[in-house]
């Protein structure tokens, strides 16, 4: 019975402590898990190692405080590291500490060889010494009802079947453990009432602990819903998490576009101001007498412009007839090679002139008539309005 | 229109160019002028334009008091 229990409790333990272990890497954790195994498994007394183990989450701290910050797990779902091992971990060190301490307070005993079992063909096993008294007391009740017992041991769990396969004494004490629970129903209540003590007492210290430790582990921004996504991995793990650094990149980003659109801001208001300083206004007496004068004398001025265009137009008209009349001549009218060459001559000519006086035509439509009215209203503007200072 | 004044002026030119290099090159093999202007006379009526310009319309001009 005793076995029974201690074993759960052991696996309880590990799994509690499995939990725990979430912010590191698989591989790590595994390790840690496998030497608290192996301590539990050197254990004479799993109770006094329970006792001095304290509870998971103290554990699962002290596991914490020496876990380096360069292997420490940043992103639940990195499954393994990326770089290399240097040399043994500060974590692996400090659980050795922990046997150490374990070892020296006779609370676990170092592992012998099953080799070595042969020495001791009569039984008596050095870890026996340290086994728990009731575990001897219930032996004899178990010798005789081994029958039962193997019955009732063959639908117990993986665990149970474990303990089995220790050895001839471990085996009286588990299959005396069955077969009392099975048998007395008053010491499996006595038993019971043991463990739901046990678990108080345990309880009690992992709430004691948690106050001390919860802002350590808050360090390692694992919350009960990431642990309880480790527990569920098919979707949890699929399931790109945000990492926190980006929460951490954001602020500064922030700040910086903040600085960088203050310097913007402050010219564009400076721009406004400018613009409001010099706001034009019209004269109104002058520009209406500006408009009486100016559009006669535009109108003028174009009349007078348009007769050099026209004329322009109607010689350039002309010329570009009279070259297309002469190269036409040149090409079908001649046949003496050096009178098509004059003729040709005098038509590239004309056709020159023609291009020339077409080109001022347009000059004088598109430059000289725009030019003038452009001119007129701009000396309009600067003549009629002025800048005054913004209302 | 600078830029429209540089390239009508380089054609210009460039056409004036080469028609004085054909006017100069008919000249120098044996072209004639008189030959040259029965020709055209034959093809574009000159004579009787100008007789009709010189003859009638100008005097009814002068007669109207334009010129």
């Amino acid at each position: 019975m005793q076995s029974e229990v201690t074993e759960i409790n052991k696996q309880k333990f590990l799994a509690e402590l499995g939990k725990l272990l979430t912010f590191m890497y698989d591989e790590d954790r595994q390790t840690a898990l496998n030497m608290y195994s192996e301590m539990f498994d050197m254990a004479g007394d799993e109770q006094a190692l329970l006792q001095f183990l304290s509870s998971p989450t103290r554990q699962a701290v002290i596991i914490a405080r020496a876990y380096n910050a360069r292997e420490r797990k940043l992103q639940v779902n990195t499954e393994s590291k990326d770089y290399e091992d240097e040399g043994t971990p500060d974590f692996v060190r400090a659980i050795s500490a922990l046997e150490d301490e374990a070892l020296e307070r006779e609370i676990t005993f170092p592992k012998v060889p099953e080799e070595q079992f042969s020495l001791f063909e009569d039984g008596v096993h050095p870890v026996e010494d340290a086994l728990d008294a009731k575990a001897e007391a219930v032996t004899d009740e178990a010798e005789e009802s081994a029958a039962p017992a193997e019955q009732a041991a063959a639908p117990v769990d993986v665990q149970v079947a474990e303990v089995v396969e220790l050895d001839d004494e471990d085996d009286a004490a588990t299959v005396s453990a069955e077969t009392a629970e099975t048998a007395d129903n008053t010491e499996t209540a006595v038993v019971a009432v043991e463990t739901e003590e046990e678990k108080a007492a345990t309880d009690d210290a992992t709430l004691a602990d948690a106050d001390e430790v919860d802002a350590f582990l808050s360090d390692f921004s694992i919350a009960g819903d990431e642990l309880a996504q480790k527990d569920e991995p098919t979707e949890a793990e699929s399931e790109p998490e945000k990492p926190d650094n980006v929460k951490v990149e954001a602020a500064p980003v922030n700040k910086r576009e903040r600085i960088a659109d203050e310097p913007r801001k402050a010219p564009a208001k400076q721009e406004v101001q400018t613009v409001e300083l010099t706001e034009r206004k019209a004269i109104i007496p002058l520009l209406v007498l500006y408009v009486i004068i100016a559009i006669p004398v535009a109108a003028v001025c174009v009349v007078v412009l348009l007769i050099p265009t026209l004329l322009s137009l109607l010689m350039s008209v002309g010329a570009v007839v009279l070259g297309c009349m002469a190269l036409s001549s040149a090409v079908g009218a001649f046949t003496m090679f050096a009178d098509v060459m004059v003729v040709l001559g005098a038509a590239l000519v004309i056709l020159a002139i023609g291009l020339l006086l077409l080109w001022i035509f347009v000059w004088f439509v598109g430059g000289a008539i725009a030019g003038l009215i452009n001119g007129i209203i701009k000396l309009g503007g600067k003549w009629c309005y002025k800048e005054v200072p913004a209302v | 229109m600078k830029r429209g004044w540089y390239i009508v002026l380089v054609v210009v030119l460039a056409a004036l160019l080469l028609g004085v290099v054909c006017v100069g090159v008919g000249f120098i093999t044996g072209a004639d002028t008189a030959r040259i202007y029965s020709v055209l006379d034959d093809k574009y009526s000159i004579t009787l334009y100008y007789e009709y310009i010189t003859q009638q319309l100008i005097p009814a001009f002068e007669a109207a008091g334009v010129f």
